[in-house]
């Protein structure tokens, strides 16, 4: 794209080294940390000093650590899933359906992103308990959808804007229902954005504190960052070692999945769909 | 026609949405109900923080043990941070699920009382069982009348110091006034200059609550008998100052809580700092041998304006609190007994530091003979509780308090104008 | 057999059937918090206790008395606007080289994911501990270079919010990449000849095709940007509580502070409602603007 002439190369390296350092240290700093044994904890030693493996078996022999990682990824999956799917539902009507009230619903998706959602979650506490959902997956899952929701819908909806409407129109000469049309013409082609939206919505539910912290107050249910909080971070228990290899491990299986599909996410960015 | 059909399928679809919430919802209620039905063997729940801290598991999980040989029910431990645990309680007291008995220390305690969720223990366990317990110790936990909190483990919040870094520094026994705390500071900065010569928290709701014993240090109080504010009068303005000047000359640093001091003092790395008994168990969990712990963490009394001044100290203690909805009062009370037993008592001491408190126990050799302890009980003779304790706006108050104390360390406002502000703020508030 | 009811169904008709599911989400937890939170705003309710009153305009009055509210505000808005350029610009820049396509540069584009990845308390506890005064790595690696190492750069106002924002930069940067580089790509390659062809030097390749191609990505994660930023509670709370001297107190961490740290849900209900309507003025502008801009 770019012609590699002095001054491209001198803004490639300079970059490259300062971004690359301002990126990747912090998180080698982690991992040493990890390595490190307790009492070297604080030592400025960068995999130079003594090293143990202890931090890590500790935590992955730790059941609720363990089984933190698992409900984080049972809830941030399941509702990234069913935010997408709203989503996408919410975002194809808005793009190629006309009826009364349709401005108004998408005005509202929009404003209501303006809305804290530390005070959403001042009522959505009152109703999980009113429904008997407080401290189940459930109420996290659906109030994750929050997240998502409205920047879900408009972008899947600027997606679907991009497919040409006599795509659809050709689709309903061959007799095509709408719902055959939406699964076999129309989502086939929102793939990446969809994908776009499940990692958004997955990140957003695996990174949230707030939400976790205050509707499931039981260990069983407890999903990774708040568990990391209660378990590591108090006055008389931080134990750094502990922490740093907690979050490399949980980080480990999001990683993976993140490297398989990113050439699918970042390509399905190009499709079309959000080019100029 | 086509319309009905589209409300309908539109029905259909939250109506099925539903019956899966609720029922994913039922289902989860209707377990916790078994686990604890049992007609014979209960299963309570007992939640708290110190059993989730590294150092006190093991201890924790012998008194547990201990309740589930010697009445035949089960415990539930149900565990978080210092930090959150009086949102994490109050949060599980309101939301209907299981949660029969807790730990809570002063703060907590207020929060918990004032959101009136807690049981009176005289109802449980009867006046007899609490004539065990210092008439002192029980005043901590009495609000209008009521026992709400029964005593577990109670000693007052001092100062900590590091007796190694004191006789390097050429002090062999701990200032007694603060002209001689200033003199101290002064010797340790020149021996070391990297060790922080006292950890003062300088940051969060700590920073406010350890003003308040240096205010009461120079004749101050936050509230006057009559409740006026006078938390900007003379001595509040003096003590100030002298954090500003301890400031100026390095003696304290910003960006210190109460976590980081313990994390330093524990690392040899700080002299002196503000904490109550469980300083101990940082110290051990660091790799010191707990015999030796009284070499390098011992407690003070709190240095004083003049010689023959009272030190003061801010009352600190671990209660138990039982809670109103618990189907299980009885059996949780079971479990306060077990843990106040001697045996109980005198494994948390020895193993975590922490201070039995009916006149039995207390009165043992072991407790009487420990070097480590002993300041802290003496340090408990004058000390009051924290101006904020009974408050239902405490956090916001020492919040205030923290947020003008740094704007004037940090040279934004003098020591006036912050306190002024402070003052009005609290008022506003009130 | 859905095809058959579904081919019944007006276009209007199916496109209300498809947004059911979504309003309906919308409405139980976003709607009706969200009207609640607006009632409670008149109430004094608080965390303590379960009864409450109606208090009229109180929690208002109270809170535009209160004198740190235009501080608070220019806070919010200095965050905002810092955490959503810096990772940009940067995430910009390293998606431009991760888009050189060198051998390695897919291995670096997954790794740089994992910030974002990292749950963020743990971030705030990581970054904290760099910047710490005492035992901070920042300080030592400054001391290993000769230089004064104790400067206490979570502990005073005029460093505080920028260290929030690097660590925020940090945990950002990779999701700006991964959009940056999707929108790299999209880039048609014979327009950039085109403009070699008329002499056009990388620069204004740059300004003349590439940023005018990905016009739509780009005002996409900004807005996004903004509206997480605004929302952003885990990094100066963890990091620093809003402090020292107020200066990280975002409307967020307000908004949190009163609600779960003093128990007054009506102040915080309050500061919710307030910073609603700011957003509402600004999402209408911006509103505006895209329609315009079609």
């Amino acid at each position: 794209m770019f012609q590699k002439n002095t001054g491209f190369r001198i803004f490639f390296w300079i970059s490259l080294i300062l971004i690359g350092f301002f990126v990747f240290f912090p998180l080698l700093w982690m991992i040493n940390t990890a390595l490190k044994p307790t009492s070297e904890t604080f030592s400025l030693a960068f995999f130079t000093g003594p090293k143990t493996m202890d931090n890590i078996t500790h935590i992955v022999t730790d059941e609720k650590i363990m089984g933190y990682l698992k409900n984080s990824l049972i809830v941030s999956f399941a509702s990234s899933l069913l935010a997408t799917v709203v989503c996408s539902f919410a975002g194809y009507s808005f793009s190629k359906f006309r009826y009364r009230g349709r401005k108004f619903v998408m005005g509202m998706f929009m404003m209501s992103q303006a809305f804290p959602q530390a005070i959403l979650l001042l009522s959505i506490y009152a109703i999980m308990q009113k429904t008997g959902l407080l401290g189940s997956y459930w109420s996290l899952l659906i109030s994750y959808v929050v997240f998502t929701l409205p920047v879900g819908t408009w972008t899947l909806k600027s997606y679907f804007d991009q497919i040409p409407n006599a795509l659809i129109e050709s689709a309903k000469i061959d007799g095509a229902g709408h719902f055959k049309i939406m699964r076999k013409v129309v989502f086939p082609l929102a793939v990446p954005g969809m994908i776009t939206i499940a990692i958004y919505g997955f990140v957003w539910s695996w990174n949230d504190l707030l939400y976790s912290m205050t509707l499931v107050t039981d260990n069983s249910k407890r999903t990774l960052a708040s568990g990391l909080v209660m378990t590591f971070l108090g006055m008389g228990s931080t134990n750094w070692g502990y922490m740093m290899a907690a979050s490399i491990i949980s980080a480990i299986p999001v990683t993976i999945i993140f490297v398989c599909l990113q050439r699918y996410f970042i390509q399905g960015l190009t499709s079309g769909a959000v080019k100029g | 026609m086509k319309k009905k059909r589209l409300i309908a399928a539109g029905l259909t679809m939250v109506m099925l949405g539903s019956l899966v919430l609720t029922g994913c919802g039922g289902g989860n209620s209707s377990e916790s109900a078994d686990s604890g039905g049992g007609d014979e063997s209960v299963n309570i729940v007992w939640a708290g923080w110190s059993g989730e801290e590294e150092a006190s598991k093991p201890i924790f999980e012998r008194m547990m043990d201990t309740y589930r040989e010697e009445t035949g029910n089960d415990v539930t431990w149900v565990g978080f941070t210092w930090d959150d645990a009086a949102q994490q309680l109050l949060i599980r007291a309101q939301s209907g699920e299981q949660l029969d008995i807790s730990q809570a220390d002063i703060s907590i305690f207020n929060t918990l009382a004032q959101a009136d969720v807690l049981a009176d223990w005289t109802d449980i366990v009867g006046e007899e069982y609490l004539q065990n317990f210092e008439e002192s110790y029980l005043e901590v936990g009495r609000i209008d009348g009521k026992q709400l909190g029964l005593p577990w483990t109670m000693a007052a919040l001092t100062m900590v110091y590091n007796p190694e870094i004191l006789s390097a520094a050429g002090w062999d026994e701990p200032p007694t006034t603060i002209a001689e705390f200033e003199q101290c500071m002064a010797d340790i900065k020149a021996y070391d200059p990297e060790i922080i010569p006292y950890a003062l928290s300088t940051k969060d709701t700590t920073c406010g609550a350890d003003f308040v014993p240096w205010l009461w240090t120079n004749g101050g109080q936050i509230w006057d008998e009559e409740g006026n504010v006078t938390l900007n009068e003379e001595a509040g303005v003096k003590t100030l100052d002298w954090y500003k000047d301890m400031l100026d000359k390095g003696y304290i640093t910003m960006d210190v809580g109460r976590s980081e001091a313990r994390q330093m003092f524990a690392q040899g790395k700080v002299a002196f700092y503000d904490d109550a008994v469980v300083a101990k168990s940082q110290v051990i969990s660091n790799g010191v041998d707990p015999d030796e712990v009284v070499n390098v963490c011992s407690a003070m009394l709190r240095p004083v304006v003049n010689e023959g001044d009272d030190p003061q100290a801010v009352q600190w203690g671990g209660m138990l609190v039982i809670y109103k909805n618990s189907e299980y009062k009885e059996e949780a009370a079971e479990l306060a007994k077990v843990l106040n037993s001697e045996e109980v008592a005198l494994d948390y001491f020895e193993n975590g530091g922490m201070p039995p408190v009916t006149k039995e126990v207390a009165q043992s050799d072991v407790v009487k003979n420990d070097p480590y302890i002993n300041t802290f009980i003496e340090s408990t003779a004058t000390a009051r509780l924290e101006e904020t304790a009974r408050m239902t706006n405490a956090n916001e108050i020492k919040d205030i308090m923290t947020e003008e104390i740094q704007y004037a360390l940090l040279g934004q406002k003098t020591a006036q104008q912050a306190l002024d502000d402070a003052a009005s703020r609290i008022e506003a508030a009130e | 057999m859905k095809n058959i009811r579904s081919r019944g169904l007006t276009d209007a008709q199916t496109g209300v059937l498809l947004i059911i599911p979504g309003l309906a989400v919308f409405a139980a937890i976003i709607l009706f918090p969200f009207i609640d939170a607006i009632r409670m705003s008149f109430t004094d309710k608080s965390m303590l206790m379960p009864d409450y009153e109606y208090v009229g305009l109180k929690n208002y009055i109270e809170v535009f008395s209160d004198p740190y509210l235009g501080k608070t505000i220019l806070t919010t808005a200095i965050f905002v606007i810092l955490s959503t350029a810096l990772p940009f610009l940067l995430g910009f820049i390293w998606a431009i080289i991760l888009n050189q396509g060198f051998k390695g540069a897919e291995l670096l584009r997954g790794i740089t994911l994992v910030n974002w990845i990292i749950p963020g308390v743990a971030i705030g506890f990581l970054w904290s501990w760099i910047f710490n005064g005492q035992y901070g790595v920042l300080n030592g690696m400054l001391e290993a270079l000769g230089l004064p190492g104790d400067t206490a750069w979570l502990g005073q106002t005029s460093t505080a919010l920028i260290c929030v924002v690097i660590a925020r930069t940090w945990q950002m940067l990779p999701w700006y990449m991964a959009f940056l580089l999707g929108g790299l790509q999209g880039v048609e390659l014979d327009q950039i000849e085109a403009a070699r062809i008329d002499g056009a030097g990388n620069w204004k390749c740059f300004t003349s095709v590439v940023l005018p191609s990905m016009k739509n990505i780009i005002s996409l994660i900004v807005v996004m940007g903004i509206v997480g930023n605004l929302q952003h509670f885990d990094l100066p709370w963890t990091m620093v509580q809003g402090g020292p001297a107020r200066a990280t107190t975002t409307l967020s961490i307000e908004v949190y502070a009163s609600a779960f740290q003093n128990w007054d849900m009506g102040k915080g209900a309050t500061i919710g409602t307030l910073w609603a309507v700011l957003l509402a003025c600004f999402s209408f502008v911006y509103l505006r603007q895209v329609k315009d801009s079609d």
